[in-house]
Parts: C-alpha cells; structure tokens; sequence
C-alpha cells in the first residue's frame, strides 16, 4: 500500500521534473493522467454511460489505466462500475456504509408509472435473449402498460405514458434514440445493473404498500394540492 | 373429403403465410418494386434511416402515376411491411441504429413475380438429363445390393473406355450445341437464383434456433439439465441441429480450397467458350461473382453461428441464466403487484422508490460569458434609396461573367460536329473562348456528358483569360461526335 503511494508521487514528481509531455497537455496543466484516461474519465462523469463499442479508444483507456480513474472518482465519491462482457461502464454513488458522503450524482423520485415503465423495459430485455443491443418501439412499451390505467380519462393517460417516456430518454438516460426518431430506442444496458433483483424486490413491496393503504379520498386530496 | 382438407390447409396458408400476402395485397406492384430496387440484388441490408430517405425519393415519382395516400411516407410503408413480415429488422452491429432486410417471405414473394415475368420453360432438355443424372446416381447410391452396384459402375467405366478410346484414335470432339449449353447455363442461373432465399432463410431458422435455445433453459427448471449440460460441455446446439449439420456440411465444401478452385477455373472455363456470348450482362456477372457471394453469405452467418454459441455459453457458464430466471419471476410477480396498486393510486404519484442517475450535470460559472451590451445596440437608421434602372445589356453581361454560357458552347459544338468529329482543342482553335477558363471548363463539362472521352492521349489547349493573358493546359482528349439537342 505504502509502495503504491510512493509510486504515485514519483510519477506526479516525473511529471513535473522532465517527462511533461507524457502528462501535461497544456502549458499550466497539472493534471496526471494521459489524454485518452481523461477523455473516458469525462465520459464517465458526463453519463450515462461508456460504451466500449461506440467508443473503443477511451473504453481501451479506461482498462489500461482503471487503477488511477477509479481512484479520481472515488475523490468524487463515486464508484465505478465495469461491465467487461457487454462492454460499458458507468459511475454510481460510492457506497460509503456509515461514512456521510455528499451527495455527487442526482438523486430522482419516480412516479408510480416511471417505475411499471422500467420494469417492463427491463422485461424487454429479458425476453431479448442476450442480443447484444436491444431495440424497443414506444408503441410496445405503451401498449404494455395499458393495463395500468385505472382512470377513465384515456387521453390523460396518454399524456402520462408521454411524461414518464420522456423521462426514461432525458431525465434517467436509460433509453436512448437509435436514430430514427424517438419511436424506437434502444435500451441502455445500464439499466441491466440499475434494475437488477434487490430492486424489483423493493418495487413489489412498494406496490404492495400502495395495494393496502386504502385511502382513496385522502389520495384525492392529496393530490389536488400537489397539482396546484 | 381430401379437397376439403387440401382447401383448409391451403386457406390457412393463404391467410398466414407473409408471402402469400404480399402477393394478395392490392399494392403489390409497387411493393415488389421498392423492395427489389432498394433491396434486392448487393444491397440486402441497408441502414433504416438510408432506406427511408431513398423510398421517399422514390414515392415523389411514384406517386405521379399510382393513386397513393399522400401522407403516407418511407417509414410508415416499413412499419407496414415489417408488420407484413416482408422486412427484418436487426439492430446495427457497428453503428447506432438499425438496419432492414428482405424476410425469406419477401424473397420467396418477389422471386414468384419474376418468374411470372419472365416464365422459364421449365421443359428443357437440361432439366430433364440433369433430373435423370440426378435420379439415376440417386438410385446407385441408395442401393443396398453391392452386384447392382458393382455392375453399374462397371457399366459407367466400360462407357468411360469406350470414350477414352475413340478419342485416342483420332475421333472427333462432340462438344453440345450452343443454343442447348445457353439453356443450361439458364437452368443452373435459374438455380442459383433461389440462393438468396436460402441463405435468408437458414439465417433466420438460427436466429429461431438460438431464441428457442435460450427460452428454454430460462423456463427449465433445473431437473431438465441436458440442454445446459451440452453446452456447458462445449456443444453448439445450434451448429448440431438438422438445419446447422446442413449448413455445416455447406460451407465445408464451399470452402474446400480444391473443390472450390475447380469450381472456380469451372465457371472461368464456360465464360470463356464460344456460346457464352449469347450470355447477358446480367448473367455473366452472377456466374462470375457466385463463388464470391456464396462464399460472403455463407461466412456471415458462420460468423452468427459463433456469436450464438459463445453468448449461450457464457450465458450458461457463468449461471447468468439462474441469476435471469430469478430476476423474471421477481418482474413479473412485481408488474402483477403494480395492476393492483394501480387501483389505489394515479400514475403520476411519487413512489418511495429512488433511482441514482449515472451521469454528473456539469456546469460552472466559466462557462458564462459576459454580455456585452454593445453586441446588441441598435444600428442607425436605414435610409431608403430609390432602385435605378436596370440595363438589361448590362445585366447579360454580368450574368455571362458569373454563368458558363453554354448555350454559346453548344452552338459552337453543333456546328462543328455538322463538319465531322471535333476534339476540345479543335473547338478552341476555331472558336476562342469568349470567357476565358469557364469556356474550357464549360466544354469539358458538355464533351463527358454528350462526347466520348479517351483518357490515354493527351491534347492541348490554349486560351486566353478574362485577363488577357494567354494560357494552356493538357487535357485528356475529349471528342464530340453528335449534335447535342
């Protein structure tokens, strides 16, 4: 451990002694690491995430040089994430256990429709049989939560099934458009560790939470001073 | 009571299968059309974005003589088509995006079109030796007894000798006529054309083949282990099926490096005899490039075989599919929850359920910029000035300084030509070049549309520029011979 901090500081002394140019890109810089670890280190931090396979050069970067980026997220409280098989990696909230870190990345409250609409996102990509990227129209989507649409008022749920849409493209990122407008997307893998197990568990007590706090009139209310 | 059921079987045909549709549909014409000319032939899958934009084209003409919808654009038709089951869509492998190509129903459609429009006579002579051939080694092989195969292959040797003998003595060459070799060459075309059916259609069995593969050991429970334990043992499912031990045995002897030199030195062999002249264009070009295009279609969907077997085993290896098979359940019994809590909430309700996002929203005070006032001062005044009276002779000529005249161009190419071939520098030696360098430019311009290039001499050219100075170049020489109307 000690030798490792050694080895650091005789790096960033080399890099301000002699060898500048391997680190320094730019009169006044003192940054550490090489062009390419910084391009991904950006990437990461600017989300959703890396695709090794949209980006090759930084996605190599980020594997030669994990040990030091890992180390500049985590002086960001943030964790890195590495899928090596499908070839992504993004940054999440260091799990600190009773250390109190700030908060770096958003925090996003969903909506009972936000959540339906990830799981059946994340059903798409199971039922996608390991295909590598996964395509979805919006129609099928939409068409799959029909049944969740208690209310009589259809044109209103259209309208929230839009919301909650534009919410998966812009707001969580975990869809993005595959180029042929936003009627088809494709889904982020990402979503394949944001969704994983420990969550859908959670969601399906929440919804049984909801199924029995029966208070429809104090829902109402409840509601009407959130509109206003 | 057999009518009946033929009927049912072909009613049921009828209504579900996608090619049959196609043919029933009232837009069939233009649907065979699109899809042959944007996908039929080299390009069999194209980019969806890029076969949007050249059908729309396409529509533009189109619709000057069908009846069409007119609000109809590209990408609804390949909505419909998709729907039809005439189009597969995959997602691209390099790029963002996704790519379209003809479905096996849409081959299998469009290749009974073209075959109505151009019927082959199905009666020939070739057909009926090569089905006898074909019957009678069908026959030898099959056969069980080894003294009727014996003699059979005596007899085949004893007709060989005789050959070898006549022509050794000096007997004539019989070589086949050339009309009935074109028809040959015809059925083997006529062949080769339902390859691209094929290779679809194998290509979209694996694609089943591997869903099916999968589907199963995700519903398996784990008694049924034997799926999993073949793979686990290194077992390509998909490459050990009937259809994948086909295509194995395939491309093995398509890629026989002896077999597929004979094939090849075959093929160059039958072009260059004498009856191939009689071959079109067309058909040359499939004869040249078969072994190529077998050789390409066949390696991609080897290449898609592999990317199956390695993703099923590491799916299996590393139990991704425990950890899937969970997970499914859980989602399905957690969307079964939500119906119920749906009840008893809105959709818009906040739930105590929060997702981290994976992305930093990075702004800082740098990046504003300071707003200077001056940037958006209102300028002075605008006085209005009366616009004067145009010259028209000096409008021409202003005109003729930034356009080639080429209606000058052509007049002087016409009258030439009344005299007989003339090259660019023939033109020049008799017509100077009234705008300098665009006259030349024009003239070349006019001689690669309208004239017949040589690239291998050179001729030169002079000229004297809107300048007045006098210049020259080397140009390949450019010859008009005809009048341009």
């Amino acid at each position: 451990m000690s030798d490792d901090t050694t080895n650091v500081d005789a790096d960033v002394l080399d890099g301000a002694d002699g060898d500048t140019a391997r680190t320094s890109l730019w009169p006044g810089d003192s940054g550490v690491l090489a062009d390419g670890s910084r391009r991904a280190l950006l990437l990461l931090l600017k989300g959703p995430y890396l695709s090794g396979v949209e980006r090759p050069r930084s996605w190599a970067a980020l594997l030669a040089d994990e040990r030091a980026i890992r180390s500049r997220l985590h002086e960001l409280f943030l964790d890195l994430i590495i899928d090596r098989d499908d070839e992504f990696a993004f940054v999440r909230k260091a799990s600190t256990a009773e250390f109190e870190a700030p908060a770096t990345v958003r925090t996003v409250s969903l909506t009972f429709l936000d959540t339906v609409m990830l799981l059946v996102l994340r059903q798409a990509m199971l039922a996608a049989h390991g295909e590598r990227r996964v395509i979805v129209g919006k129609d099928e989507i939409f068409d799959q939560l029909r049944v969740y649409d208690t209310a009589v008022d259809p044109v209103g749920f259209e309208k929230r099934l839009n919301s909650s849409w534009s919410n998966m493209l812009n707001k969580l990122r975990v869809v993005h458009t595959s180029g042929s407008g936003d009627e088809r997307v494709e889904i982020s893998p990402v979503l394949k560790l944001l969704v994983d197990d420990d969550r859908v568990r959670a969601l399906e007590a929440e919804y049984r939470n909801i199924a029995q706090s029966d208070e429809p009139d104090a829902i109402e209310l409840d509601l009407e001073w959130s509109e206003r | 009571m057999t009518a009946l059921s033929d009927a049912l079987r072909y009613q049921r045909l009828v209504e579900s299968d996608a090619a049959m549709r196609m043919l029933r549909s009232d837009g069939v014409a233009i649907v065979a059309a699109l899809l042959l000319t944007h996908l039929g032939a080299e390009n069999r899958r194209v980019a969806a974005d890029d076969l949007y934009e050249a059908i729309d084209a396409d529509l533009i003409e189109l619709r000057e003589h069908f009846d069409l919808p007119r609000a109809k654009n590209a990408k609804a038709y390949c909505a419909d088509w998709r729907e039809a089951g005439l189009l597969t869509r995959r997602a691209a492998v390099e790029s963002r995006g996704e790519t379209l190509e003809l479905s096996p129903a849409a081959l299998a459609a469009i290749r009974i079109v073209d075959r109505l429009e151009a019927p082959t006579t199905s009666l020939t002579e070739s057909r009926l030796a090569s089905l006898a051939a074909q019957l009678h080694e069908l026959a030898l092989e099959s056969d069980p007894d080894a003294t009727r195969r014996l003699g059979a292959l005596v007899a085949e040797r004893e007709r060989l000798d005789a050959e070898i003998a006549r022509l050794e003595s000096g007997g004539e060459v019989h070589t086949i006529e050339p009309s009935r070799a074109l028809e040959r060459v015809a059925d083997i075309l006529e062949q080769a054309a339902d390859l691209p059916t094929d290779f679809a259609r194998v290509r979209a069995r694996f694609e089943e083949l591997n869903g099916e593969v999968r589907a199963g050991i995700l519903d398996g429970d784990d008694s049924n282990t034997t799926v999993i334990d073949d793979i686990f043992r290194g077992v390509n499912l998909i490459e050990s099926s009937d259809e994948g031990r086909t295509f194995v045995a395939f491309t093995s002897l398509l890629l026989d490096p002896e077999r597929s030199a004979t094939l090849e030195s075959d093929i160059r062999s039958v072009l260059d005899r004498e009856f191939a002249g009689g071959l079109s264009p067309a058909e040359r070009r499939v004869l040249r490039s078969f072994l190529r295009t077998l050789r390409d279609r066949s390696t991609e969907i080897h290449g898609a075989l592999t990317v199956f077997a390695r993703s099923l085993r590491r799916y299996v290896q590393q139990q991704d599919y425990q950890r899937e098979r969970v997970l499914r359940r859980s989602v399905q019994r957690a969307l079964a929850a939500a119906v119920q809590a749906s009840a008893h909430t809105k959709p818009y309700r906040q739930t105590a359920i929060d997702l981290d996002l994976t992305a930093l929203p990075l702004s800082t005070a740098g990046e504003l910029s300071l707003h200077d006032p001056a940037d958006f001062a209102a300028p002075a005044t605008l006085d209005t000035s009366e616009a004067p009276v145009v010259d028209l002779e000096a409008l021409r000529l202003l005109a003729r300084e930034t356009e080639i005249d080429f209606d000058e161009l052509e007049r002087n190419v016409n009258a030439a030509v009344a005299d007989g071939p003339a090259t660019i520098g023939e033109l020049l030696a008799r017509w100077p070049a009234t705008q300098g360098v665009a006259s030349v430019v024009g003239l070349v311009v006019l001689a690669v549309r309208h004239g017949d290039v040589d690239p291998s001499s050179l001729e030169r050219v002079e000229w004297t520029g809107i300048d007045a100075i006098d210049r020259a170049a080397q140009i390949p020489v450019h010859r008009f011979t005809e009048r341009i109307s």
